[in-house]
């Protein structure tokens, strides 16, 4: 099946709040679904098909992303994983054992500016992984078709993605949120 | 299966990634393990909060309306016109004689029209020009004769400069070109305003938009300048056309002119 531009144009909620989050700004995420969608009509103009136009889009916006924006801009590098694992291994690992019963309202009332500040705070590989999974909805053999990457890292990524978001909502649904960023 | 062993698979239990045989494994140990089920079940309402949060954005108006116009170009008038003619074989020749016509046709139109329009547009600018330079002129001469003099010297014309009344003064005079033609332009002070006028023959101009005014069993066409601040007046002559420019309105142009 062909898709036609207002197919495509009828994700442009998704592409955006995707690449809101990758840019971290609304002027650069603008930009972005900008040469997203040029890209993607120009593929049409051509008359070439296309399978699952949403799986489609997102991997011309991750390989913008990652090819032309991630690279010309002075964005911050990449966290190492392993700093970021043993970072949060004390408290994973207590989170697991302990006898912690929490309550969930708590996750409930997060402000929206809490759940943006944790999901900032991942490293660009976790976050785009957990875009794609929790909000986006895509299947793990999905993401590793648009990431480009094998399954087993879509795992590893959502796995460990998913294990600092918690820490992160944890602290803040404690209140310690902001106090633990100033350490 | 213990709940570590449990609690490595907890995402991609939610995810529904797991093949159906550990699927049964974990609901098992969910269903008797309580600490199990409560983390889960976080697990659960955090991934919905975070979906929620991130969905509650929506792609800004302006941008959908520029991706949207980047979607759908809209065809030029030409092309679309190309388009509708060379659609069916048949039309093919009609198509290219008629597209030539209409092309031939607006150029000729929208060349004759500035053309019209072209001893407004510069007697405008020779005005601005003379504001801007501090009333710099070819010959400053308060005297009627003069003017006539170094006009006819010049430009080889004969011309009958207007007589004024009330408090306008003459000030000189310099020379301007239309399609390759020398054509005067005398300075007025109307009180403290200046005014230029422009003398000249066949200047042809379109008068369609203008005003039209009878004073005196003479015709005035009354109209306003590009810039939006002048005001424009014509009157044909025995022998000249007559251009007046000024940024005082035009009744109190006319009003200072007393041979017309």
């Amino acid at each position: 099946m062909i898709s036609t531009k207002d197919e495509l144009i009828s994700h442009i909620d998704s592409i955006y709040r995707s690449a809101l989050y990758l840019a971290k700004n609304p002027e650069d995420a603008e930009d972005l679904v900008q040469e997203t969608f040029i890209k993607a009509f120009k593929f049409l103009d051509n008359n070439k098909k296309i399978e699952y136009e949403k799986a489609w889009l997102f991997k011309i916006l991750m390989n913008t992303f990652i090819n032309q924006y991630r690279k010309s801009k002075s964005n911050p590098p990449l966290v190492d994983f392993d700093t970021v694992e043993s970072y949060h291994a004390s408290v994973e690992e207590e989170a697991l054992n302990g006898p912690v019963m929490e309550n969930k309202e708590k996750f409930d009332d997060l402000l929206d500016s809490e759940v943006k500040g944790a999901l900032e705070a991942l490293p660009d590989d976790f976050r785009i992984a957990i875009l794609l999974s929790i909000v986006e909805g895509f299947t793990y053999n999905e993401i590793s078709e648009i990431l480009g990457i094998p399954i087993g890292t879509v795992m590893s990524r959502i796995y460990r993605g998913k294990k600092i978001l918690k820490e992160e909502l944890r602290s803040y649904a404690k209140g310690l949120g902001y106090e633990r960023r100033q350490e | 299966m213990n709940c570590n062993s449990v609690r490595k698979y907890f995402y991609a239990f939610i995810d529904n990634e797991l093949d159906v045989e550990r699927n049964i494994e974990i609901l098992a140990h969910l269903d008797m393990c309580y600490e199990c089920s409560t983390k889960i079940e976080i697990e659960r309402v955090i991934q919905n909060r975070v979906k929620e949060s991130v969905l509650s954005i929506s792609a800004p108006d302006s941008l959908k309306r520029s991706i949207a116009v980047m979607a759908n170009p809209r065809p030029s008038f030409f092309s679309s016109l190309k388009e509708k003619l060379f659609a069916n074989g048949v039309l093919k020749p009609v198509g290219a004689f008629v597209s030539l016509l209409l092309i031939i046709t607006v150029f000729i139109v929208i060349l004759s029209y500035n053309m019209q329009n072209e001893a407004f547009h510069i007697a405008e600018s020779e005005y601005h020009h003379m504001l801007m330079n501090d009333m710099e002129t070819d010959i400053r001469s308060k005297n009627k004769n003069a003017i006539k003099g170094y006009i006819l010297d010049n430009v080889g014309l004969d011309v009958d400069l207007p007589d004024f009344r009330g408090n306008t003064k003459l000030i000189g005079a310099s020379l301007s070109t239309i399609n390759d033609k020398s054509v005067p332009l005398v300075y007025y002070m109307i009180g403290n305003v200046p005014a230029a006028l422009y003398i000249g023959r066949d200047f042809d101009l379109n008068l369609s938009k203008a005003k039209r005014e009878l004073i005196n069993d003479m015709v005035i066409y009354k109209t306003d300048g590009d810039c939006g601040d002048c005001k424009i007046i014509s009157w044909q002559g025995d022998d000249n056309q007559y251009i007046m420019i000024s940024k005082i309105n035009s009744n109190r142009m006319i009003g200072v002119l007393t041979s017309i």
